[in-house]
């Protein structure tokens, strides 16, 4: 279960009505103390085996001896990842655990990401995070680091000398992205005899251009 | 001076800059801030190389790239042209321009984008362009077409800063940009406004002309974001008017506090006109149904209605607002908002001209809202004490009670919906007239008596003429005259007969308790 704790009224009522066909997979939830259980008590007892949390920055309790820092501390202690989403935030970050990102982008995409937790069975962040350009992002995430790894310093007109470590570090990272794309990566580099750093770099140009 | 900014000191460090061709590698984040501070300011031209990503998860973001822009919008601002910006990309300039939201980015001079190599970036030398004025560079900057993203689109604060500096910048006071800066959208139009500054210079003059020509009156200015304080005060500090801001720390408060201290306010301060802002309570208020945003409810709890006024309904109340919707105007309106400031939004940023448009309004609705209140105040204070009289057996108490309570009434609605036109105030006269009227047949010589003896000239030439002005408004004569004079009369005579028949009949009454 996604839980998504939003505490503005309008916001929430707009969304849960949007996302009522979703509603066996996100539920809108409140912080809400329990009386004589403490912070803590109150939260875990109102969550229930959840595969993601969803939480905004800003929220207002209604005690205000609880701080965003206290909730963000109990959110983490669960083990899933915790989108904190706030209207102020411009840029998404995505660190191990934690994801900021944009209110409205969130809720953009919150489809998506539901969607591709039902169809594939996998909580896949990135999905929340960039929607259907999704696989976009991860197909330039691979070139980036590839570029990092073995162009930035390279001569680009020499001949790849380790194009077995090339190969293998496009396998294991491709394994996230759609199964055709590291395939027809893969296969075009078998077909080159002889292959340059400039050559490799447009051969992953072209085919993120077919699978985009 | 050749510079790279390094996003990753363990990639690029300034022990390599050599290898790079670089005079001096500039570590992100410590080097050079989010605020863009540290940048170089070296005399000599400047080349800045900057990688398109900085945080690959995070790809198509593009980081690199915005800060290319904001970097080359920085250094226009100061009025420099001659820095060369080269992105460095991991993918072809095709692709790049492909994915990335801003393709004309290349077509801004001194933008290049080179592959993140380091031959290639130790052996690059820009291509040579002729160097042109920083206001020149508004067309290309333009052209990039950004638009507020969608993800700001909810934030009320975003647009609050935004108009604050926007108008701040065009009167020439001192503005703040530190909330906007390091969003690319909002240092585009910092930039623009900044390279459009000199041409607002006699507008804004005149605007000051016309505010220091403003009557002199209270206005208190309701608001929680206190760059508006300062705005305000800046504003009206050559006018006569006497400026007090309360609100600074609403955000903290519950609705009832932020009630209690705005009656008292306006009990001991006694404002002609309020400046009250919409959303006073941000967290509270940025979701909320029309009814429960807290400039509603306090707008309802200080005018009231017709017939069941607050203590402010005559005070003039302008709502200060950056809602777009039709829908919210009509009903401030129908819960008796007597006029709006409408904030600009970044969204729709043209020109100058929607700045001195927007703010002229402002002092157009300002100058109109003093000028009513300084009627409606009194007249409303005379209509309660009409209303709350203690009216003698003799007069025929209840009837007359009654009469009174739908002239009050009428009166109160139509001062409230109409301009204070020649036409409304005669209307609003002859409403009030009636009221003496009314007591003519119950006790025709008594009142006779007293107008004769103790009316102004003004009531006392319409009281023995009431014969043919009854003839006139019968027979829908436009030009009824409530005066004996011929001569066009003034608005403002009207007013001032309004008021004293006002006390007149009170006075009246009165004796006769």
């Amino acid at each position: 279960m996604i839980y998504i704790f939003d505490d503005r009224a309008q916001r929430r009522k707009d969304n849960e009505e949007k996302l009522r066909k979703y509603s066996d997979c996100v539920k809108f939830m409140k912080v809400n103390l329990i009386p004589g259980k403490s912070v803590e008590e109150s939260v875990i007892d109102s969550i229930d085996n959840p595969e993601c949390i969803i939480f905004h920055k800003s929220y207002v309790f209604e005690d205000s001896a609880v701080t965003f820092e206290t909730i963000r501390q109990l959110f983490m202690s669960f083990d899933v990842p915790v989108v904190i989403f706030s209207g102020g935030i411009g840029n998404s970050s995505k660190g191990k655990k934690e994801i900021n990102m944009n209110a409205d982008l969130m809720y953009e995409n919150l489809p998506y990401f539901v969607n591709h937790l039902r169809e594939k069975k996998e909580l896949n962040i990135d999905t929340l995070l960039w929607g259907e350009k999704y696989e976009l992002n991860a197909m330039l995430e691979l070139q980036n680091k590839m570029a990092q790894k073995y162009f930035i310093n390279n001569n680009l007109d020499d001949e790849i000398d380790n194009i077995a470590d090339v190969t293998r570090d496009i396998t294991n990272s491709s394994r996230r992205l759609h199964k055709g794309f590291g395939d027809a990566l893969l296969s075009k580099i078998q077909n080159c005899e002889h292959l340059t750093w400039l050559e490799l770099a447009n051969i992953i140009d072209n085919t993120i251009q077919e699978f985009k | 001076m050749r510079y790279l900014i390094s996003f990753d000191t363990n990639l690029i460090s300034q022990e390599q800059a050599s290898d790079w061709g670089i005079d001096k590698v500039l570590a992100l984040g410590f080097d050079i801030k989010s605020d863009l501070s540290g940048l170089p300011q070296d005399k000599e031209s400047l080349t800045i190389f900057i990688p398109t990503v900085f945080d690959y998860s995070n790809s198509l973001s593009y980081a690199g790239a915005n800060l290319g822009l904001r970097i080359l919008m920085s250094y226009l601002r100061d009025g420099r042209s001659d820095v060369e910006i080269e992105l460095m990309g991991n993918e072809a300039k095709e692709n790049f321009l492909l994915h990335y939201d801003y393709p004309n980015i290349l077509k801004i001079p001194g933008i290049n984008y080179i592959r993140f190599n380091k031959n290639i970036v130790a052996s690059y030398k820009a291509p040579c362009r002729e160097l042109m004025k920083a206001s020149e560079y508004m067309p290309c900057l333009k052209n990039l077409g950004l638009k507020l993203p969608s993800s700001f689109k909810s934030t009320h604060s975003l647009t609050n800063e935004w108009c604050l500096y926007k108008w701040n910048s065009f009167m020439g006071f001192k503005e703040d940009s530190s909330s906007l800066v390091g969003r690319l959208y909002f240092d585009y139009l910092i930039t623009l406004e900044i390279l459009n500054r000199v041409k607002s210079k006699t507008a804004s003059e005149n605007l000051n002309e016309r505010i220091k020509k403003l009557r002199s009156s209270r206005i208190l200015l309701i608001d929680d974001n206190v760059g508006w304080h300062g705005f305000f005060k800046e504003f009206f500090k050559d006018s006569e008017i006497q400026l007090e801001a309360i609100g600074e720390d609403f955000k903290k408060m519950g609705y009832e506090d932020v009630l209690r201290i705005i009656t008292d306010k306006v009990d001991s301060f006694a404002p002609d006109v309020i400046l009250l802002d919409f959303r006073l309570l941000e967290d509270k208020d940025a979701d909320s149904d029309f009814k429960e945003i807290s400039g509603t409810k306090i707008l309802k709890a200080l005018k009231g209605k017709f017939d069941a006024p607050g203590n402010s309904y005559g005070r003039q109340i302008l709502i200060f607002t950056a809602t777009s919707r039709i829908e919210n105007i009509l009903r401030l309106k129908g819960l008796n908002a007597d006029g709006f400031i409408l904030k600009e939004k970044p969204e729709y940023y043209a020109s100058k001209e929607m700045t001195k448009d927007s703010i002229s309004h402002m002092v157009r609705d300002i100058t109109e809202a003093v000028e009513r209140a300084k009627f409606l105040i009194p007249l409303n204070e005379g209509l309660a004490t009409l209303a709350n009289s203690k009216i003698s057996e003799e007069l025929e108490a209840i009837k007359l009670q009654e009469y009174i309570k739908t002239v009050v009434e009428s009166v109160r609605l139509v001062t409230q919906n109409n301009n204070l036109d020649e036409g409304v105030l005669k209307l609003v006269y002859l409403n009030l007239f009636a009221i003496l009227e009314f007591l003519k047949p119950s006790s025709y010589k008594y009142i006779n008596d007293f107008v004769q003896s103790t009316a102004p000239n003004d009531i006392l030439s319409l009281w023995n003429n009431i014969d043919s002005l009854r003839n006139s408004l019968a027979h829908g004569d436009k030009l009824v005259q409530i005066s004996s004079r011929k001569e066009q009369i003034s608005a403002t005579l009207i007013q001032n007969w309004t008021l004293n028949l006002c006390y007149f009949i009170k006075e009246y009454i009165e004796r006769h308790r």
